[in-house]
């Protein structure tokens, strides 16, 4: 008792009393979470200041006399005459390891109540890597989406735009994404703008039944939350994915989604009296986003390896993307997967349009065995498309058209693909060789799935080698192609003669 | 023309500082401050008016050379000591002191000025101190 007596003696003893010069200024209007003072003369752009009952805020606006304080998080305290002091320091936000499997907010604070303790800052802004520090993108991120990982293939490092109306399945994709990063050696990290509480609840829930959380963070930032908090969240994620990348890791971000982002920028830049420009939206708009995205990259060699790919997401108001902010994340983004609302209305889940979703520069990063056959299934898809529509006007039909018409819709189908159930690579390959190279061609279409998903099992029980030489060397030879057919052909032999449409007629006969 | 704030501040602290004028009696004054805010009324410009009287005080100290100083205390003290101790502090001899008197501060006195603030308080310094036990 004694010791612990002495011990606060000493370190009060030990405590001097500074004078402390603190810069000042004194708030002469509040409204909507945008405070305006004067004083606070030397202050710095995103410097961040306090307001004498505890409110944090960021300076943007400095104009001549006064300054434009964004605050963040609860204003109802901040009166006019109170007084603002300059903290001297950028806005920066809590990094580490310790943020992975927490929710937290954009500001790095824990919202499940825990403690978080860690050592290091990074500011919220930073320029992005250079390109002497860059290497272009050369490794597959695997979605475990067949539809993406086979033709519009995402690689460590690459921006690729998801869009599409509302309803049609984007968040699905990115969750996806991010279960399928189990063992990829791959931190996700979740940004939720302007979402429902509910929403990110639900998400939170699915990743830790999967066991996703323990590679995984959550910045969220509701659509309770201030309009600040909103504008902040992705930047304060990507500044926790720039951590690991440093560390010569690799990160995957999610940004869900950045329409709501621009929206609550543009409320920001309205009542700091920015001028507005193309719907109401400020003259950097476009700048907002460029920042961001460009801080996705992958890092050479000399500066670690270490890769951030941004999955940003875009709604789009009844399919229109040529509205203004869709087309300017267009225009940044190496690629974009699109999602269509009749596409998903008819059962083609996940809802993606192969022939208007690109990859820019996915290709390079592609396994060598996918890119040979995606090439044939890209093909013999763009085939079908416009086969179908050319044979909507006629029925007489040769023997090759009907076989190509017969093989599309097959492969339509194979495409399918149920939520939360990414699989592996080497299964993928197995699945489209195997639909590509007519293998599935007397499986009825409305079997296809039963038919693929009964092969994968059976493959995967039976000729495990065939995956694990897809795993290890990335690409194929003629003797797995032997293997494997004669792995479909016992595969067939022992499933119901139902599924078959020939086997089918002979039996109707 | 769109007038600025800062415009019609210095505008009217030229009326008022005309030598002429500074002069007259205090009369005079209030005539010139009545027509101006007369003007504001008629061009709609009154809204401006807190901005304008901010510019005309920060124009008036640029002039005179006098620093502003707000001296808070938690006890009563003697206007010349508040002023002895701001001038020590502000280290100027052009000094118009105020005083507050607020018993939050335990003891001690907070100093500020536009863009500055020393806080000598003893609040603040329980404060600073149960920071660093905790």
């Amino acid at each position: 008792m004694d010791s612990i007596i002495e011990q606060l003696k000493k370190e009060i003893s030990g405590f001097k009393a500074e004078i402390q010069e603190e810069k000042i200024g004194t708030v002469i209007h509040i409204a909507d979470g945008i405070a305006s003072a004067t004083g606070l003369a030397d202050v710095a752009s995103m410097e961040m200041v306090k307001f004498d009952d505890g409110a944090i805020g960021v300076a943007l606006n400095l104009e001549e006399g006064k300054v434009g304080i964004m605050v963040l998080g609860e204003y109802k305290g901040i009166s006019e005459g109170m007084k603002v002091k300059a903290l001297g320091r950028i806005l920066d936000v809590p990094v580490g390891d310790e943020m992975i499997g927490r929710v937290i907010d954009p500001l790095g604070q824990p919202k499940d109540g825990k403690d978080l303790k860690t050592e290091k800052n990074y500011p919220m802004e930073r320029i992005a890597p250079g390109v002497i520090t860059r290497k272009s993108v050369h490794e597959p991120v695997q979605t475990g989406l067949k539809s993406i990982d086979a033709m519009i293939p995402i690689g460590r490092g690459q921006r690729e735009l998801i869009i599409g109306d509302r309803q049609t399945g984007k968040t699905a994709v990115a969750i996806d994404t991010i279960l399928n990063q189990k063992g990829q050696n791959m931190t996700c990290i979740y940004v939720a703008i302007g979402q429902k509480e509910s929403k990110i609840a639900q998400i939170v829930a699915r990743l830790e039944k999967a066991g996703a959380m323990e590679y995984t963070i959550i910045v969220s930032a509701s659509a309770s939350e201030s309009a600040a908090l909103n504008f902040l969240a992705p930047y304060a994620g990507c500044a926790m994915g720039e951590y690991f990348m440093d560390q010569g890791k690799d990160a995957l971000i999610i940004y869900d989604d950045l329409s709501k982002h621009a929206v609550a920028y543009r409320q920001i830049s309205l009542l700091l009296k920015r001028p507005p420009g193309r719907e109401a939206y400020p003259g950097d708009v476009f700048y907002l986003h460029s920042r961001l995205l460009e801080r996705a990259a992958k890092l050479n060699e000399d500066n670690g390896k270490g890769s951030l790919t941004a999955l940003p997401i875009i709604e789009t108001q009844g399919n229109d993307v040529s509205a203004y902010i869709p087309t300017n994340v267009i225009s940044i983004t190496d690629g974009q997967i699109y999602l269509e609302s009749n596409l998903f209305n008819k059962g083609f889940r996940p809802a993606i349009n192969v022939g208007l979703s690109v990859s820019r520069v996915g290709g390079a990063a592609q396994i060598k065995a996918m890119k040979k056959v995606a090439g044939s299934l890209r093909l013999d898809l763009a085939q079908f498309r416009e086969l179908e529509a050319f044979t909507q006007f006629g029925s007489d039909l040769d023997e090759a058209t009907q076989k190509q018409l017969e093989r599309g819709k097959r492969l339509e189908k194979l495409l399918i693909q149920p939520q939360y159930s990414p699989m592996p690579v080497a299964q993928q390959v197995v699945q489209i060789y195997s639909a590509t190279n007519g293998l599935m061609d007397d499986v009825d279409v409305d079997y296809i799935s039963n038919f693929a998903k009964g092969l994968s099992e059976y493959v995967d029980q039976n000729n495990p080698e065939l995956l694990k030489l897809i795993d290890k060397k990335g690409e194929f030879d003629e003797k797995w192609e032997h293997g494997l057919k004669k792995a479909v052909d016992d595969y067939k032999s022992i499933v119901d003669k139902e599924w078959f449409v020939e086997k089918k007629t002979e039996k109707s006969d | 023309m769109n007038i600025t704030p800062k415009q019609y501040a210095s505008a009217w602290y030229e009326l008022l500082s005309d030598k002429k004028i500074i002069r007259l009696s205090c009369g005079q004054a209030s005539k010139v401050n009545k027509k101006m805010l007369a003007y504001l009324y008629k061009t709609g410009h009154l809204s401006k008016l807190a901005e304008i009287l901010r510019n005309l005080e920060e124009i008036e100290q640029r002039q005179l050379g006098v620093e502003h100083a707000l001296i808070t205390s938690a006890h009563e003290i003697s206007e010349n000591q508040a002023k002895k101790l701001a001038k020590e502090i502000l280290k100027t001899d052009e000094v118009s002191v105020r005083h507050k008197i607020n018993p939050e501060l335990i003891g001690g006195i907070q100093i500020e000025t536009k863009n500055k603030r020393w806080d000598l308080s003893i609040k603040s310094q329980l404060l600073s101190l149960s920071k660093q036990l905790t």
